[in-house]
């Protein structure tokens, strides 16, 4: 593999922060604790007022601030309101990048508010592009498509995985953010080797790295829940992932069974640390 | 099977429990297509059922047990058609309501959706002395509901985990406002309603008045003392602002 390799798209390391959730939002907003940024779920402050964008407000004062959604369902058909609120949010925080997944999350007109997996064909992959190419132009700054966890695959795969998001990546021009617990998650449920996932990503694309927790079932199947700190595997791919992107930005996400502020703050330090191990 | 030109449609048709036909998908080495769909399924059943017992919880508290059946049902008929699950509630009173179910439950459905909006809901700027009171209006975050039972007062104390009062029927003019970030609802005088309502409308100041008087809630030889204190209410309370 590669190593160090540097972002193309010119963006900044914001080095390792958490994703801003609401049993934390007093406790940052009127102590301001010690941390590197914050990511936000794009849906929960793309309102018009009141409490959510009080502390959108007050956090994007002190910590670089960054949108990360989950229903642009670039699988699916854009909509334009979803889109408009979106460009308010990064003009907002002034985002240095926007992000969102490669799912797609409803049909119809009927949203699942689930990140379902695409079909790995060359007419999806044109198709997603078509819609990145289409918000980025619209929100005029950076857009990062991450990689989701997934649960089933489709008998039509013409690729994997990681394949298509690396084509999809070059062919759309836009940046990657990795989710190494999802490669781990999916690496598990489909039978790949998640090293195999990391070499076959264009480096040079990933601005920044999600880490998080998942459940294992007794038959050890992984479902991505976001619930449980960071396991050993996942610790493991990230080390390796920094070690050939180089020095990017990493996010903690813990959605479920959210813990303490301390100890959110434990796990980001902790990838702090494997982050400049990896580095030296 | 291969991929069916409209995967989509299927994919929501079978994560949402309309059916059809799986063999599209494929398994993997620990579980099979149609285990692995389930995990999507499960998923948006509880992911629903959870929104809507966040969007609304003094109905939740009402009906207890029936919570999950009744979203189960709901959602069969009106699944989520927004972007966020904030609005997962949005057909659930007028949904109870043609289920006949009781007024009660019909109404904490109402009341609790609009409570979740206003927490939400845009701002306007207040009036200001010598501005133009024709741009009077009621704020985005204020509304005005007309209940036949108290199930606000149930509501209250269900928020704040104090003991549920039982449910009255009585006619109830409630407003519903966000002060700062909380909202507070509060029972207000009928003609005070009434002139509200009628900004709520966009009626205008000027129309509101008539609509309130055509109501019978503003009497001719007390109709200054009404004004005077519904805009006082209003107004000490931020739930009018200016359009201008």
């Amino acid at each position: 593999m590669a190593v160090r390799q540097v972002s193309k798209f010119d963006l900044p390391d914001l080095g390792v922060g958490v994703g801003f959730r609401v049993p934390h939002y007093r406790h940052v907003v009127e102590t301001r604790p010690e941390m590197d940024w914050f990511e936000v779920l794009s849906e929960n402050f793309m309102v018009e007022g009141g409490s959510p964008l009080y502390h959108l407000d007050h956090l994007s004062a002190h910590y670089p601030v960054v949108p990360h959604g989950v229903s642009l369902s670039l699988g699916g058909d854009g909509e334009p309101e979803h889109l408009r609120r979106l460009i308010a949010l990064c003009r907002r925080v002034n985002a240095p990048w926007v992000s969102d997944h490669l799912c797609f999350v409803g049909a119809g007109g009927v949203q699942t508010h689930d990140l379902l997996p695409l079909p790995r064909t060359r007419a999806v992959r044109d198709h997603v592009v078509r819609r990145i190419r289409d918000v980025t132009d619209a929100i005029g700054i950076p857009f990062a498509v991450e990689n989701p966890s997934t649960y089933v695959a489709h008998v039509d795969d013409e690729m994997p995985e990681w394949a298509f998001l690396a084509e999809i990546a070059e062919a759309a021009d836009c940046a990657i953010l990795l989710d190494v617990n999802n490669i781990v998650v999916s690496g598990v449920n489909h039978g790949f080797e998640p090293m195999d996932y990391l070499a076959g990503i264009p480096a040079e694309r990933v601005v920044q790295i999600h880490l998080a927790g998942h459940t294992t079932l007794p038959s050890g199947f992984r479902i991505d829940t976001h619930d449980h700190p960071v396991p050993d595997p996942v610790w493991a791919l990230y080390a390796a992932a920094i070690r050939r992107i180089g020095p990017v930005s990493t996010l903690v996400e813990w959605d479920d069974n959210i813990p303490t502020w301390e100890r959110l703050a434990e796990e980001a330090a902790t990838a702090r640390r494997i982050r400049a191990e990896s580095l030296s | 099977m291969t991929l069916p030109g409209d995967w989509r449609e299927r994919w929501v048709d079978l994560v949402t429990g309309r059916g059809g036909d799986p063999s599209f998908l494929a398994g993997g080495p620990i579980k099979d297509h149609a285990e692995g769909l389930a995990v999507y399924q499960e998923a948006w059943r509880l992911r629903h059922l959870e929104a809507l017992q966040v969007e609304t919880p003094g109905l939740t508290a009402l009906v207890g047990d029936r919570m999950p059946a009744l979203a189960a049902a709901y959602f069969a008929v009106h699944p989520s058609r927004s972007w966020t699950l904030d609005r997962v509630a949005d057909r659930l009173a007028d949904w109870l309501a043609a289920q006949g179910e009781p007024p009660e439950v019909v109404e904490m459905a109402r009341l609790d959706h609009r409570v979740m909006r206003s927490f939400s809901a845009g701002e306007l700027p207040p009036v200001m002395l010598g501005e133009d009171l024709g741009s009077l209006a009621l704020q985005p975050h204020a509304a005005l509901l007309h209940p036949t039972t108290d199930v606000h007062q149930f509501r209250t104390a269900v928020i704040a985990g104090s003991d549920r009062p039982p449910i009255a029927a009585r006619p109830v003019w409630l407003a519903i406002w966000r002060a700062g970030r909380t909202v507070q609802t509060m029972e207000i005088p009928p003609a005070t309603w009434a002139i509200l309502s009628g900004l709520e409308a966009g009626l205008g100041l000027a129309g509101a008045l008539e609509q309130a008087f055509a109501s019978g809630h503003l009497q001719p030889d007390t109709l200054d003392d009404q004004v005077a204190a519904a805009f006082e209410l209003a107004a000490t309370h931020g739930m009018i602002g200016s359009e201008s």
